[in-house]
Formats: structure tokens, sequence, C-alpha cells
């Protein structure tokens, strides 16, 4: 690519006048400079035809007048935006005699690619490294020698709010206006085969391109697709001619990968060249935080560490908490049977404050939960997690976008199963959609974190732990195995920005937590409150007992299943609770059992527990769930099929569950 | 080096800013400004965010799930580029 500037007319009408544009980002310190440099001698009005505000001034040095146009600040010159078109029409038609390009040095990296684009206009730039006393508080080194001599054009490192740099930039200014100073500037190169392509566009646009349009830059422009300049050659060329010209780039309309990547490659050669970035800092935390969290195996193993420590950490304070509410809710429910005798104070005493009262009971956990994953959530940690876990996914072939549904299936399996929509693919969506409910939910993890202590007391964690990582094989498999069979060869590649670690705030995950936990608190004053009654009203009615109610005639009826898996049927009515919300399998115990801390362990062996929670994390999603199924396949067989599915995976996991773990001596 | 970006792209694995930066050997806010002009010139597009999908979520009353993560997807275009002589 060649540097376009003319020196050959630097504004042969006046000697004792220049003019001379300042360029730059927004934030890179340019207003005060501009102020500075003019003083009082300032002009504030529109660009002609345009909202934009323009500032323009005058300033004296040796003599001269300087006229200086503040640009609008703009990361780039291409026609994004009425700003940059404004600059670059600007430097084009009113051909300063000088542009000063302020860039922030701190930030050198960033404000480099505006700098590429003014050296292929017509005038000579200065590069002004501003801020100078930010990048040395930051520890970042510049070497405005190195950069010079690499750049091929004035350098002035400056720190404009500390007056530093002035006399160097008006000395500088003088001298490039007066020609004294030698100015070669090394732009970014293209690829030789784009050379010839230019060369070529050149030669069929050169008689056409309007005055004072530089030919080479509108050639250069029209390569990378630039908008505008397409109109405007389109517009004034006759169709004849445009024709070849519009097949050509056509046919290189990939070119703008090499013009604007060379840019970067020349970015990223300054950088090297003239920046030392300190080793230590905040980005050097993250990085050397996430050579390890981020990594494929040890982020692996570092991810189930930090699930482990949840599970341990919610465990270990919440359960004891749990206990004494627990008791607290038996004395409540004692308290109200008291009161009379009828189904109206059974149905208060073991309906309600045995159903819903239990299911409230686990509060103190749930709020330790959530608290923990919102401080992971705000420490910037969840995205590394979620990063991953996507590493995880590549294995059965989901990634991309498939994967952000199934992300927000920790959270719900409603919004993982709606959010496949995104997915454009219908059979990646369908597969996306059917392994949803395999993600385990906050809900389904809130039963888990609840019964897993009754049956295993220290070790729960580790046990909710490997059902947590169950669920995810479950899904890796099932993926893997309905990959090789409904969907074959489609990647999608993705990136994704991972924020930095910083100290989490208090109040940010405050409010996380007090969200989840209302949101908890609605569903068991509604969904799981009414369940509660109906359960209840199931084993209370006809004759007041469970025994011969007819919940335990649906009961009865199901034991065989619940034999090959050592489960009475309290159990699976349970699970057959769960259907309407999770959190009715604590509910619908609680109502059969009373105070399940201390009578489940005794109801059912460890391996049957087991077997039990496995079921539980694997079964149909709650009806809610189903429904988006159904409305998102837009079909009942494979809403039915994806329900068979999982029935047979969850009986069948559990199953086998039960029986190694009965090997084991469970 | 957009070539470069792409061709570390085609592995069809998931990637950081970081990861990239690290593998192109460049500052990592380079690194940024280049997906945005990939997104730009129609090579990469911004994922729809996750909360887009609660936003039509009828538990969302009583769901407090709401994830913030920013995530770029190859296009239709960014494919073609990607393929070895596309």
């Amino acid at each position: 690519m060649h540097c376009a500037a003319d020196r050959s007319s630097p504004n042969p009408h006046d000697p004792t006048a220049a003019t001379v544009a300042l360029a730059g980002q927004p934030n890179v310190g340019k207003s005060t400079l501009f102020n500075r440099l003019t003083g009082l001698n300032q002009h504030v009005g529109n660009w002609p035809g345009k909202t934009v505000e323009q500032k323009s001034g005058t300033l004296v040095y040796n003599g001269r007048t300087y006229t200086l146009i503040d640009l609008p600040g703009t990361y780039s010159l291409t026609a994004n935006s009425e700003e940059e078109r404004i600059a670059r029409d600007f430097v084009i038609k009113a051909r300063p005699d000088v542009v000063i390009a302020v860039v922030d040095a701190a930030i050198l990296e960033r404000s480099l690619y505006l700098l590429a684009e003014l050296l292929l206009l017509p005038s000579p730039v200065i590069l002004v490294l501003n801020m100078m006393d930010v990048a040395a508080q930051e520890g970042i080194q510049i070497e405005p020698k190195v950069l010079e001599a690499a750049l091929g054009l004035p350098v002035v490192p400056m720190s404009a709010t500390h007056n530093r740099g002035y006399a160097e930039l008006l000395e500088t200014l003088e001298g490039m206006v007066e020609g004294r100073i030698p100015y070669n500037p090394r732009c970014p190169t293209i690829l030789p085969q784009h050379e010839a392509v230019l060369a070529r566009l050149v030669d069929m646009v050169a008689q056409w391109v309007p005055d004072p349009y530089p030919v080479e830059w509108v050639a250069l422009k029209l390569l990378e697709g630039d908008e505008e300049i397409s109109a405007m050659m389109r517009d004034v060329m006759p169709p004849e001619a445009w024709e070849p010209v519009r097949d050509l780039l056509h046919r290189h309309e990939d070119a703008i990968l090499d013009i604007a990547g060379a840019r970067y490659a020349w970015i990223a050669r300054m950088i090297r060249a003239a920046v030392v970035r300190p080793r230590v800092g905040p980005m050097g935390l993250t990085s050397r935080l996430d050579r390890v969290l981020t990594h494929p195996v040890a982020g692996l193993i570092a991810l189930l560490g930090v699930l482990g420590l949840v599970f341990w950490l919610t465990y270990t304070v919440g359960t004891p908490i749990q206990g004494w509410l627990s008791d607290l809710l038996d004395m409540l429910a004692t308290q109200v049977q008291g009161l009379g005798h009828g189904w109206v104070v059974d149905m208060l005493a073991d309906g309600i404050i045995g159903g819903v009262g239990m299911v409230v009971t686990f509060l103190p956990i749930l709020v330790l939960f959530f608290a923990v994953l919102g401080f992971l959530e705000d420490t910037g940690y969840m995205a590394r997690a979620a990063y991953v876990t996507d590493r995880f996914m590549h294995l059965m072939g989901l990634h991309g976008k498939s994967f952000l549904p199934l992300l927000l299936g920790f959270g719900c399996n409603v919004p993982a199963v709606l959010g496949a929509r995104i997915v454009e693919s219908r059979r990646a969506r369908l597969l996306t959609i059917l392994l949803s409910p395999l993600v385990p939910c906050t809900a389904r993890m809130a039963v888990v974190s609840v019964l897993a202590p009754f049956f295993f007391g220290p070790l729960a964690g580790w046990i909710a732990w490997g059902l947590v990582g169950l669920n995810l094989v479950t899904l890796a498999v099932l993926g893997w195995l309905l990959h090789r069979l409904i969907l074959r060869g489609e990647q999608a590649v993705f990136i994704m920005e991972l924020p930095l670690y910083h100290l989490p705030n208090l109040r940010t995950i405050g409010l996380y937590v007090w969200q989840n936990v209302l949101a908890f608190l609605r569903k068991a004053g509604t969904v799981i409150l009414v369940a509660s009654v109906i359960i209840w009203g199931l084993s209370y009615f006809p004759h007041g007992e469970i025994a011969t109610s007819y919940l335990a005639q649906v009961g009865r009826a199901l034991a065989p299943v619940g034999r090959w898996m050592g489960l009475p049927w309290p159990f699976l009515v349970a699970l057959l609770t769960s259907f309407v919300a999770k959190e009715n399998t604590i509910a619908t115990l609680g109502i059969l059992y009373g105070d399940i801390a201390r009578v489940l362990p005794h109801e059912i062996s460890p391996a049957a527990a087991l077997g039990f929670l496995v079921v539980q994390m694997l079964f149909i999603p709650c009806v809610a769930t189903v429904a988006a199924m159904k409305q998102e396949t837009g079909s009942w067989w494979w809403t039915a099929a994806g329900v068979a599915l999982l029935l047979l995976v969850s009986l069948g996991a559990g199953l086998a569950v039960y029986r190694v773990a009965l090997l084991f001596g469970g | 080096m957009f070539r470069d970006l792409l061709a570390v792209l085609a592995d069809g694995e998931a990637h950081t800013q970081a990861s990239l930066a690290a593998r192109l050997d460049v500052p990592p806010a380079l690194v940024e400004q280049m997906v945005a002009q990939l997104v730009e010139a129609g090579y990469l597009e911004a994922a729809p965010q996750c909360h887009d999908a609660c936003a039509r979520c009828p538990m969302r009353a009583v769901c407090g799930v709401e994830r913030k993560l920013r995530l770029w997807v190859l296009t239709e275009k960014g494919r073609r580029a990607v393929k070895p002589g596309g």
C-alpha cells in the first residue's frame, strides 16, 4: 500500500499561513490539546450541512498563523459514521498542510488503525503520543524514537494536561510545514496479488475519479468495499465502465481481509517494536489466572473443584440451619394439630406446613447456594466456566450457538428450550431442545442439595457434585449419540469475551441472591402450594389416612417399578409430582413422611437413595419445560420422543446406579 | 492478520479474545478491534444475548436467571472465508 502524502504544495497561496487538522479517537485528550493551542481564538459551529460540532481556532507561532481544525473523534476512517465521513472528507477536500494524529500512549494499539488510514490521505501526519504520564504510571514503556523510525514520521511525546511537549510539538509542526523534517512514512503493505488488482482498478477508474479524491485511495476504498466511495463511483461512471469494476470487486470481495488485515499486522509490528508492557497489573493477573482456569484440562479440573466447593460450602453452613428451621416447623405443625380435629386442620398441618413449609425451610441452603454462584458470577469466573464447558461440549459436536441455550439451562430449562431458537439449523435446534432438560437446573440442584445430606451426611457434597457431573456426562454421551444419528458435519466457531477478573461487589451479589430467592418464594407460594394441597388431598381422602388413600392406590400400581430400584411407592409418587415443579419432590415426601430429615434415612438404603437421586436429576423435565418443548419443536411427536427418552435414560441410569451401588455393599 | 485470525478460528473450537491474542502474538485490544471490524464487514456476528431467550419465557416471573455474556459467531460469509482456499 502506498502512503499518499503529497508535500509538493504546502499552502502555495500564503507562506505565513498553514492549516492543521487534529485527528484522533474520542477521549485521547484531543480537545485539551486544541484548547491549549488555540486559547481564546476559537470558533465553534457546525460542519456544513451536518449536526456535528466543528471547532476551529488560530495560533500564531514564529510569525506564521496556523488555522487549527478539530476533526470529530473517530476510531477509523471507514465511512461507518457521519463523524468518520466528515473527518476524511475534510482531509481530502481541504488538504490541510499537516494532520496531527493524537493518540493515547497508554492504549497505543487502539489508536494506530486511525493512523494507518490517515497515512493513505494526501496530508503529511505528525503523531502525538499524548498521556505519556498515564502510560508511565501504568508501567508501559514507549520508545518515541523507535516508533518514529519504525513509522517514518515525526512522533512527539506529550502530556497535554500537564503542559508537557507543547514546545516540541510547535517546533515539529513548523518543521513539517516548511518541509525541513524528513517524512517517509512506512505504510501497511498489501499482498502482491492485490497489488495487481489494485493497479487494474486504478486504471479502470482513474479518468472518472472526481477531484480532489486521490485515485489510488479511491481504488483501495473500492477494494475494501467502502459503501460511500462505491456509491460515488457508481454515480459518476457510465454503466458500461462501472460493470467491469463491479465484477472485479465481486471476485475479490474478501480483499478487505487482506487490506485491513495488513493494517493490523502493521500495528502489531509497531507495538512490538516500540512498546514494553508491564508483566503485572490487572491485565497480568487475569491472564495468569486464565492460563490455568481456561486451560482445556486444568480448567475443567478447576471447574469441578469450584463446583465441589460450592456444594461443600452450601452444606456445611446451610444444612444445620435448615435442621433448626425444620424443628421449628415441626413445633408449628404440632401446635396447629392441637387446635382441633378435621380435615382442614390436617391439611394445614400436613399439607401446607408439611409441604410448602418444608420447601421453604430450604431457603437458607438456597441463599447460600445463590450467594456462592453470585460471587463466582461477579468475579468474572462464570464466563470462564462457560468457556471450559464449551470445550467439553465440543466433544459431542455441540457448540457455537447451541451452547448458549444450554448454558441458560443451568438456571432454568425453559429459557434453554426457548433459547434454542437462535440455532439456525433445524437439526441442531432439535438436538439442543432434546438435550436441554439434562442440564441440571437450579430447582433440581436445590432438590439434591436438600435430600443428599439426609442420606449421605458429610459425603453429601461429593454425591451432589457427582450427580451434576453425571448429568453433564449423560448430556455429552447422549448428545454424541444423537449427533451421530440426526446431526452430522455441522460446526460453528465462536469467540467469547471474557471480562477481567475483579473484586466482587456485595450489592451485586445481594441482588442476585434476592432475585433468585424471590423467584423461589413465588414458586413456593403458587405452583408448590397448589400441588401440596392436591397431593395432601389425594393422600388423605377418601378415608383420612394415607394407606387407603387415592394416592396410595396410584403408588401401589407403581410399586413394581419401585421394587427394582429398592424404592417404596411414596418416592415414585414424589417423582411423579416433580413433573409439576421439581421442588414438589421435597413437598410430597414432606407430606407423606412428615419429618423427612429423620425418617427418610431409615426408609431406604443408601444404594436406593443414590439411585433415586440419579432418577430425580435425569427425570423428565417439569411441565413448563415440556410445554416449551412442544411450542418450539411444533411437534407432539418430538416432544413425546424427548420425554420418553428422558424417562428411559433416567430410570435406566437410576437402576444401573442402584445395582452397582448394591454390589459395593450400599 | 485477518486471514491468520480466521485460520485459527477454522479449528471449530471456542476461543477467547485473550487466547486469540496469544496465538497471534498481538495485544488483546487489537483482537477486540479486529472482531469489531469483522462484524462490520459481515464475517462475524454477535450472537443473541442469553437474556433474549428469557424475555420470551413464561417462567420469567419465577426465575432469577439472567446471564450476560458477549459472544460472536461466524456468519455464512465468514464460514466461506474460513474454508481452506475459500
